[in-house]
């Protein structure tokens, strides 16, 4: 019994070690995927003028597919924009800045709204580049440090 | 009472109608007053509570689809046009630069002017300019007498027997929607969207062989016109003029009248009301 339950402990910490990895990996390549789309965006404006919906309807990447479930059911860009932000972890710092964002693009002319763009394109690279140095730096560790746990906690239980 | 659902505006909600949407030819939005309705005789009847100024200011936004720099050129010349061929256009202050009116600002009035499809409306002007070979003609017409509708109905007709081009420099005429037009402008005819008049003149004249050349509120585009009519390409115009005389006198037309056809003089729902043959 204490062997079957001092399995069960090594695999909980082993995976929640493997779940804290992934995500510090989910959220670099989340901020990847912004800072590309928000690239996108600079060039879809600039070369073509295209309006809010039709970059949404060209982003990739899943906030744009967020955003892209909420206007095939009709909402205006700026509401599914809105609502698709309220959807994002709000713990971290790009749900924030997100919705600031949504806030303001598209209320002024081409140079403001390239402009601001250009700006938070910055912000998320700095993001993008800390998730990413934080993956590097800790991903396998927080495996690790979970493995690790789970071999404690297995000899305390045996 | 009916909602002024005929509007893709979330807007619109607000605003209630007595009677069929056929009857309105405008929708005027005013900061801190009520909405008001002018009906197409011009009568005018107040159709909702006051809109604040972030009201209006929304409602710019949606009308821009939340993308003013798409609509850059547009809002500078005063105008955006909504889904369907609806044109607002846009009361605020201007921002210029170099003495060009370049944005607005601080809007606080937008002007929706419904588009009607009516089929039938140019049938007078039809049999009288064009039952045999087509001819140049300049129509005009007090403003809100329906002359883009007579204009959309003629480029519907005259569609289905000779090569047409529209040019559709406000997307009024043929209200496209990515590039289809979601209006019935005949068979036959090809829709120069979003140039000026003088441009798609040319460009049509270079690259589409039209028969006919069909273009809305024509002013300062001698050139081209002329160019057009010393071209064998029949064109169709129009013009605001409470009259033929005021027509011949008005400096933005009195330049390119004597090189129409016919000049043609419409009223309250397309009725003629004047004609002159230009001889020679």
């Amino acid at each position: 019994m204490r062997f079957l339950a001092a399995i069960i402990a090594l695999a909980c910490c082993v995976l929640e070690g493997f779940r804290r990895s992934a995500a510090l990996k989910k959220r670099a390549l989340f901020l990847g995927e912004i800072s590309r789309m928000l690239s996108d965006f600079l060039i879809g404006i600039r070369c073509s003028g295209l309006t809010l919906d039709e970059l949404i309807g060209r982003a990739e990447g899943k906030f744009a597919e967020l955003l892209r479930g909420y206007t095939r059911v009709g909402e205006d860009a700026k509401s599914a924009w809105e609502k698709a932000c309220s959807r994002l972890p709000q713990k971290y710092a790009e749900a924030s800045l997100l919705t600031e964002l949504g806030q303001s693009i598209g209320t002024s002319d081409r140079d403001g709204t390239l402009r601001l763009i250009e700006l938070y394109a910055e912000r998320f690279s700095v993001l993008e580049s800390d998730a990413r140095q934080a993956y590097t730096q800790k991903g396998k560790a927080v495996m690790q440090i979970g493995a690790l746990c789970g071999v404690a906690a297995a000899v305390i239980i045996i | 009472m009916i909602n002024a659902a005929k509007i893709p505006l979330k807007s619109a909600v607000k605003i209630r109608i007595a009677g069929p949407m056929s009857g309105v030819a405008e929708i005027r939005l005013r900061a801190g007053r009520p909405g008001v309705c002018v009906g197409i005789l011009g009568d005018m009847r107040v159709c909702s509570e006051p809109f604040s100024a972030a009201e209006i200011a929304d409602c710019f936004a949606e009308i821009c689809r939340y993308s003013v720099h798409s609509f850059q050129e547009d809002i500078a010349r005063g105008f955006v046009t909504l889904d369907g061929g609806h044109r607002v256009g846009i009361c605020g202050t201007a921002v210029t630069k170099g003495g060009k009116i370049e944005m607005f600002k601080d809007i606080s009035g937008l002007n929706i002017r419904i588009a009607h499809e009516v089929r039938g409306c140019a049938d007078e002007v039809y049999s009288r300019f064009f039952s045999g070979d087509p001819r140049s003609v300049l129509i005009a017409g007090k403003p809100l007498c329906g002359k883009t509708t007579v204009l959309r109905d003629l480029a519907r007709r005259l569609g289905e027997r000779h090569r047409v081009t529209l040019i559709d420099s406000r997307n009024e005429l043929s209200a496209s929607f990515h590039g289809t037009p979601t209006l019935d402008i005949g068979l036959n005819t090809d829709v120069l969207c979003g140039c000026s008049k003088s441009d798609g003149i040319m460009l049509a004249l270079r690259t589409l062989s039209p028969e006919l050349i069909i273009c809305d509120e024509i002013g300062n585009d001698g050139s081209a016109v002329e160019q057009a009519l010393f071209c064998g390409v029949k064109l169709i115009a129009s013009a605001h003029a409470a009259s033929l005389d005021e027509l011949w006198k008005r400096p933005q037309t009195r330049g390119i009248a004597p090189f129409f056809d016919c000049l043609a003089l419409i009223g309250d729902r397309g009725r003629l009301l004047d004609h002159r043959e230009n001889k020679g």
